[in-house]
């Protein structure tokens, strides 16, 4: 890919050429501190067009969608918005996707699937994909036990219309440059 | 007076959340709000659908938005993710770029039925800091909450992008006041709007626990006892992932406990952190859990 902070630009919506590294985002991100990649980097690296160093960023996955970044950037720009559009770019090419990116798979399996999120399978499955069965298992215990996680999914009637919403969605596709 | 609203529990409230919903309903039931579910309701989308592209955050809200249609305009939406994903969809789609109104219009090829435009999305909590409920409520208050000293924590997804807030977004007040008029000790505070870690909760809950911990720290050093929060996803992180065990109530249990509702007692039963021990404290006791 060549023009990176084009596509970036153009998909996210957000005026990243304007970004002049003020690192206000990275200041209030919450999660700066877990990532080596933090916020402002995110637009630095796209202005120098490095994609591979973007997909790789655990940023990507870290962030929490908070929008603190947005809420303080002098000019506007939402990093959240373009981190999505990173995610989707990975999620779209199934040998890409890691253990944080396979979160999101499980949980929109679930929804296409009942049309809700079924909560225990959607964790099950999630857990499954990364091989970390027994994490959490004291937490998920003590919900099971305070009835905060029902064992069967609560199914909607016209599934067959969120399954035509899905379906959309892949027609609508992505251009790939 | 009663009036009928269209609501949107979302797939949290009915499962981990229960306590939330049920108190939300009943709240607002007692209020002379009667809250009718939207028939055959899907999942927003959350945070997953807009990490898989654009169409599906707006077509998984708005089949949600158009089945209210010919049912009451007004969606009450009491979670926090799906309020702003909600809201956010009424936003873009009110502005109606190309993208977004090809999607609009392949949605409603899909459901049979045209997007009206007239669907407002509303959170709970302005409902009851609107004049008129709010006057309703102090007249109906039947135990004051004196003596419970809260943090009120709104977290991120009710007050930012700043055109779903309804609230400063800085510096938000509407839980502040409504907790003040039912009797309680609100405390200030100043991390009221930083983030619990969301999804990272279900994701990398180590990562998750750093930050609800700082918030317990901040709250507990500025005198609370307990922490308030309008968002299941919160409640469930502030909760399950702190190293302490400062309790986390929804502020519709709250309102409940000082309208004296009958079923308060189930709602509290739910959380996962005890909260009778700070209860029965309050008021040398004297507070009536129903």
């Amino acid at each position: 890919m060549n023009d990176v902070l084009g596509y970036l630009e153009r998909e996210s919506k957000q005026p990243l050429s304007l970004c002049y590294q003020c690192q206000k985002c990275s200041g209030g991100c919450p999660v700066s501190k877990l990532t080596t990649v933090m916020a402002h980097q995110v637009v630095r690296l796209a202005q120098q067009d490095q994609v591979e160093a973007l997909i790789a960023a655990p940023l990507v996955w870290y962030c929490t969608g908070c929008k603190t970044c947005q809420a303080r950037c002098p000019n506007g720009i939402d990093i959240s918005a373009v981190l999505d559009v990173l995610k989707a770019k990975v999620l779209s090419e199934a040998n890409k996707v890691t253990d944080l990116a396979s979160f999101h798979t499980s949980f929109l399996n679930s929804v296409q699937r009942h049309g809700r999120v079924y909560e225990l399978g959607m964790v099950v499955g999630y857990k499954w994909r990364v091989k970390r069965w027994l994490e959490d298992k004291e937490l998920g215990s003590r919900m099971f036990l305070k009835g905060k996680l029902a064992l069967l999914p609560h199914r909607i009637a016209y599934r067959r219309q969120v399954k035509d919403l899905f379906r959309l969605q892949a027609r609508g596709g992505r251009e790939d440059d | 007076m009663t009036e009928r609203v269209s609501y949107y529990p979302g797939c949290s409230l009915h499962t981990g959340a229960r306590e939330y919903d049920l108190s939300c309903r009943r709240v607002l039931q007692a209020l002379g709000v009667y809250c009718a579910e939207v028939n055959d309701w899907n999942c927003c989308g959350a945070s997953s659908a807009h990490s898989a592209g654009h169409a599906l955050s707006l077509s998984l809200p708005l089949r949600n938005l158009l089945l209210c249609q010919g049912e009451s305009e007004r969606l009450v939406v009491p979670c926090a993710a799906c309020y702003n994903l909600l809201r956010t969809t009424t936003e873009i789609l009110a502005v109606g770029t190309p993208e977004a109104r090809s999607v609009q219009e392949q949605v409603e090829q899909i459901m049979g039925k045209a997007y009206s435009r007239k669907v407002k999305v509303e959170h709970p909590l302005d409902l009851l800091t609107q004049p008129a409920l709010l006057a309703r409520l102090k007249a109906q208050l039947c135990q004051s909450l004196q003596g419970l000293k809260l943090a009120p924590y709104y977290g991120c997804l009710l007050v930012r992008p700043e055109n779903i807030a309804f609230d400063n977004p800085e510096q938000p007040q509407k839980m502040d006041l409504l907790l003040q008029e039912l009797g309680a000790d609100v405390v200030r505070w100043s991390y009221k709007t930083e983030c619990c870690g969301g999804g990272l909760g279900i994701t990398q809950g180590k990562a998750t626990t750093p930050l609800v911990d700082r918030l317990v720290y901040e709250a507990k050093r500025a005198g609370a006892e307990a922490l308030v929060t309008a968002c299941p996803l919160c409640q469930a992180n502030l909760e399950g992932r702190q190293s302490e065990s400062m309790p986390v109530f929804y502020f519709t249990e709250l309102v409940g406990l000082a309208l004296g509702l009958a079923d308060t007692e189930a709602w509290f039963q739910a959380h996962l952190i005890d909260v009778f021990p700070l209860l029965n404290q309050v008021k040398g006791g004297s507070l009536r859990v129903r």
